[in-house]
């Protein structure tokens, strides 16, 4: 105990021995000023008492004017860097508030242990952790799982952004690298232990790139510094761990930070499952007032492929409305037009004519039945037809689950369903509107991928044809290809010509009460379709 | 507030430190003045036969020195440098004090040259503001007076203790006094008698004359005959002298010795002679003991600064040099009335003086210099050239300010 004190004071020495110095000598000064103070005669005292306040201010001014010129000619401040130390018990963010990743946090947990069995494990000859490298996309709590490792090890925790390094000038870049690792190098002397988060690290971790013009210097100086450092942890036995996080895919890094030694273990964060959102929605409803019907489960269900970080914006945002309403509690109203304004953007309301709307009215329509009775995975949420953004109505659709591949039905149904606007518009008014130019890219997209890229043709064409250099592929094989395209496009219209004259009266329904309405929601749809003796063809959840 | 109060608590708590040391007392206080000033005259000039007097708010501070005048008739360097370092440690004592001084006088008497001395006159608050740079030295050194002349009192008081020595030493010069000096001259026998001074009081009555009360206590035998005198005037007896003593006649300085008893109309008779000496006014500042016989005040302080300020205008002007010559400028205040009467006439005999313009500079100083004193206790200032025909212009308060703004012109002024 004596001993760590001892360090402590130690490192708190080493780490602050200018402002120690600095404010021994102002405190040396102020004794000797007010002593010499009193030993002036009393008009004399007075006289520089008086003075005193004119004196501070020049005093301040000078140092301003120095500091500014210091900084603008001597460029003294450019390295300086402002880095977040938090001691790890300040930290607060505990083991338990991490949620939504459960696999991550499984093998975080391991990492702490080795944080904290450091001796142990040198004794037994194991191999001490140096890096840690946190990949996976945006807001999926990259930042928050290496801050609860910092709490739950116990450590300081240095928190610091790649692009903080990145400056026009080359070197400051590694310079800001090296104070960065002294400092953790001295927190560790004092703490036993100390963490290095960067968040962003594709920043200066990209691929080292090597130009003639120069170009890329100040990363590559920086990126070098960075694996200077981090082989040093090694020779000065320091027990520092860096963690990295990125959601570039991992070809983006340079591979001489991926190399054992480095970032030695890879945890990849991703999105929460279904049960791992529930837990989300749980823990952030928590932090406000919300109804008791609020059904956590269909929230979850919703928010497929939501981050945790999204799942908490829409929850605020959800807050924001019903206090905008002048309600006491989040209602699932307005936790669902929250998430509707995250996804589908605010509401615009576009003056159109009556023409106009039916029109549109038809167009949803069709996509929003074609896409209930023929989409074997997706969902829709909901129905509108007030203008967002650029689109003049829209129809939500989320897959029920996870799903991380695209069958051929899927394909065909989401075309399908794309086609669905023009056929009902066409069938309605015999006519067809410009509203389909993005519905036709999409669904020609998957078509032309179809035969071209994933082997889905009727015709048995597999392989991918866009490897090939296009003036390899000869203009009958690209006819036939894109012939199959075409197939599957008409293929498609048929079908969706076939189920909208069938379901007719369904369309004119949806049209008649979206046309009131304006907007229908989950519920309000599936009642609809209920009333109408319509259901999915895939099996609902329970 | 608290906030900040908290940042920068090293701040506070130096400022807050260096306030209370404001607070602290002052380094000479009042009631200690005279100690202070002997103190630092002691232990850092090493000077230690200063004497200090305080007369209501003015200080005054008196040095014996040993040759002040050099034989050219200058300020001997050694007197020059003890006088600057008393009027240096009046500086330092007056300017941190509490006590509500006003003025100070620091007279250096010359020891060997009897009544020869160096007054110096200031105005605390002068001596302050050119400390604080709010005034200039040279704007300092016109506002302080500087005297050398001879003390009359001073050395009349000598001349007096003179013939009492040569009284009782029967030297041949007493001999012809002692017949003034009755009765224990003429009822006494030979060379019994002696007479000590017990008190001696001394009036400046011209730059001069002087005039000196003295009180002495007389012993003598009465001669044969007497015996029945010492009735009247038993042995030890008090008597009383007044002195009138001028020591322009340097042969016989002595003018009048007057004694309080006289024989008249076969009886013994006596003169009031305290009252007659109180009828005298001073018109000394320093008395023969070498402090101010009088308080000073602001009105008597400026009318003779003005007075040397328009001698120095005239003289030290190159311009006005060539023009004008300066015999005389003084200067007093009587009835809230000052009064600078001067001597100033055409550097060519030939020529008439432009009256206009000297009054007009002249007037236009003492409105200044008024006005930076900001001095108010006056009803109007009254300014005499003696030169030739005596012209005179007597101008108000309140047309002296106006002059001094150029709101009147001296054509308005009647001569």
């Amino acid at each position: 105990m004596a001993f760590m004190t001892y360090r402590r004071l130690r490192m708190h020495f080493m780490e602050h021995w200018v402002k120690i110095l600095v404010t021994s000598i102002v405190i040396i000064l102020i004794i000797l000023s007010i002593w010499g103070m009193m030993s002036l005669e009393s008009f004399y005292r007075n006289l520089t008492i008086a003075q005193m306040p004119i004196s501070i201010l020049l005093a301040g001014l000078n140092a301003g004017i120095f500091v500014f010129m210091y900084m603008i000619f001597l460029q003294g401040g450019f390295s300086k860097i402002k880095q977040t130390t938090i001691k790890g018990e300040n930290v607060n963010i505990h083991w338990d508030d991490v949620i939504g990743m459960d696999e991550a946090k499984q093998e975080s947990l391991e990492i702490v242990q080795l944080i904290k069995d450091r001796t142990k494990l040198l004794k037994i000859g194991g191999k001490i952790l140096r890096g840690l490298l946190m990949v996976g996309p945006p807001g999926c709590g990259k930042t928050y799982l290496a801050k609860a490792i910092a709490t739950e090890a116990g450590i300081p925790f240095i928190s610091m952004s790649g692009s903080e390094f990145t400056e026009i000038f080359v070197g400051v870049g590694a310079s800001r690298v090296r104070k960065l690792f002294k400092r953790a190098r001295t927190l560790a002397y004092g703490y036993g232990a100390a963490i290095i988060f960067i968040d962003e690290l594709d920043a200066i971790g990209r691929q080292r790139s090597f130009s003639f013009m120069g170009g890329g210097q100040e990363t590559n100086s920086t990126q070098n510094q960075l694996l200077v450092e981090m082989d040093g942890l090694q020779d000065r036995d320091c027990n520092v761990i860096i963690i990295g996080a990125t959601n570039a895919a991992e070809g983006v890094l340079d591979e001489a930070l991926l190399r054992p030694g480095r970032f030695d273990r890879k945890i990849y964060i991703d999105r929460p499952n279904l049960q791992e959102r529930e837990k989300v929605f749980e823990y952030y409803l928590k932090k406000i007032k919300y109804d008791a019907d609020v059904d956590i489960g269909k929230l979850a269900r919703q928010a497929v492929h939501k981050s945790p970080a999204q799942i908490e914006n829409m929850i605020k945002e959800a807050a924001l409305i019903a206090t905008r309403n002048g309600k006491n509690s989040v209602g699932h109203k307005e936790l669902s037009e929250a998430m509707e304004r995250i996804d589908m953007g605010l509401k615009h309301r576009k003056h159109m004519t009556k023409e106009e709307k039916e029109m549109v009215a038809f167009h949803e329509t069709g996509h929003l039945v074609v896409m209930y009775i023929l989409h074997p995975t997706d969902d829709v949420f909901k129905a509108s037809i007030i203008s967002r953004r650029e689109a003049l109505g829209a129809v939500h659709s989320q897959p029920r689950e996870e799903l991380y591949t695209h069958s051929k039905e899927r394909i065909l149904a989401d075309i399908k369903v794309k086609i669905g606007g023009y056929v009902a518009e066409k069938m309605r008014f015999g006519t067809t509107s410009d509203g389909v130019s993005s519905d036709f890219r999409g669904a020609m997209w998957f078509a032309h991928n179809m035969v071209w890229k994933i082997g889905m043709s009727e015709a048995g064409y597999i392989g991918d044809y866009t490897v090939i250099p296009e003036s390899q592929i000869s203009e009958s094989l690209k006819e036939r290809l894109n012939a199959e395209t075409d197939k599957i496009m008409q293929g498609c219209l048929k079908d969706v010509e076939a189920l909208l004259k069938k379901e007719w009266p369904v369309v004119e329904r949806f049209v008649k009460e979206l046309l009131e309405k304006e907007e229908l929601d989950y519920d309000e749809i599936e009642t609809i379709f209920r009333e109408c003796g319509k259901s999915h063809n895939f099996k609902k959840p329970e | 507030m608290s906030e900040l109060l908290k940042k920068y608590k090293i701040l506070v708590i130096f400022l807050t430190l260096l306030g209370l040391i404001g607070c602290n007392k002052p380094t000479y206080p009042a009631g200690k003045i005279k100690e202070s000033i002997l103190k630092l005259c002691k232990d850092e000039y090493k000077l230690d036969n200063v004497k200090v007097k305080i007369a209501g708010s003015t200080l005054g501070v008196y040095i014996p020195v040993e040759g002040l005048i050099d034989p050219n008739l200058k300020l001997n360097q050694k007197a020059g440098e003890k006088i600057e370092n008393v009027a240096l440690s009046i500086h330092r004592v007056v300017t941190s004090t509490d006590d509500p001084l006003k003025f100070y006088i620091l007279t250096a008497r010359d020891t060997k040259t009897t009544g020869a001395e160096f007054i110096l006159t200031g105005f605390i608050y002068d001596v302050i503001r050119v400390r604080l740079y709010d005034i200039s030295r040279g704007e300092y050194f016109q506002r302080v007076l500087r005297d050398f002349r001879f003390n009359p009192s001073a050395a009349g008081e000598l001349k007096v203790k003179e013939i009492f020595k040569a009284l009782n030493q029967n030297t041949s010069i007493a001999e012809n006094l002692k017949p003034i000096f009755y009765p224990i001259y003429v009822i006494g026998k030979t060379g019994s008698q002696k007479i000590d001074i017990t008190g001696i009081e001394s009036k400046e009555i011209s730059d001069h004359e002087s005039l000196h009360y003295v009180i002495t206590k007389e012993e003598y035998e009465p001669s044969p005959g007497f015996e029945a005198y010492a009735a009247i005037f038993p042995n030890g007896f008090s008597n009383e002298y007044l002195f009138l003593i001028d020591m322009s006649l340097f042969q016989s300085p002595v003018k009048e010795i007057v004694s309080k008893y006289f024989y008249s109309n076969n009886e013994i008779r006596q003169r009031n002679l305290k009252d007659t000496f109180e009828q005298y006014k001073d018109s000394g500042i320093i008395g023969a003991d070498g402090f101010p016989t009088k308080d000073l005040d602001l009105g008597w302080f400026l009318s003779q600064q003005l007075a040397r300020r328009i001698k120095s205008l005239f003289e030290e002007d190159k311009n006005l040099k060539n023009s004008f010559k300066v015999a005389s400028s003084t200067g007093e205040i009587n009835d809230g009335v000052l009064r600078f009467k001067f001597n100033i006439a055409s550097s060519d005999n030939n020529q008439a003086i432009d009256e206009k313009a000297v009054f007009s500079k002249i007037i236009k100083l003492a409105g200044t210099i008024l006005h930076l004193y900001r001095f108010e206790s006056y009803k109007g200032v009254e300014f005499i050239n003696s030169a030739g025909t005596e012209k005179k212009i007597y101008i108000t308060k309140e047309d002296l300010e106006m002059f001094r703004k150029d709101k009147i012109k001296i054509e308005h002024l009647s001569l």
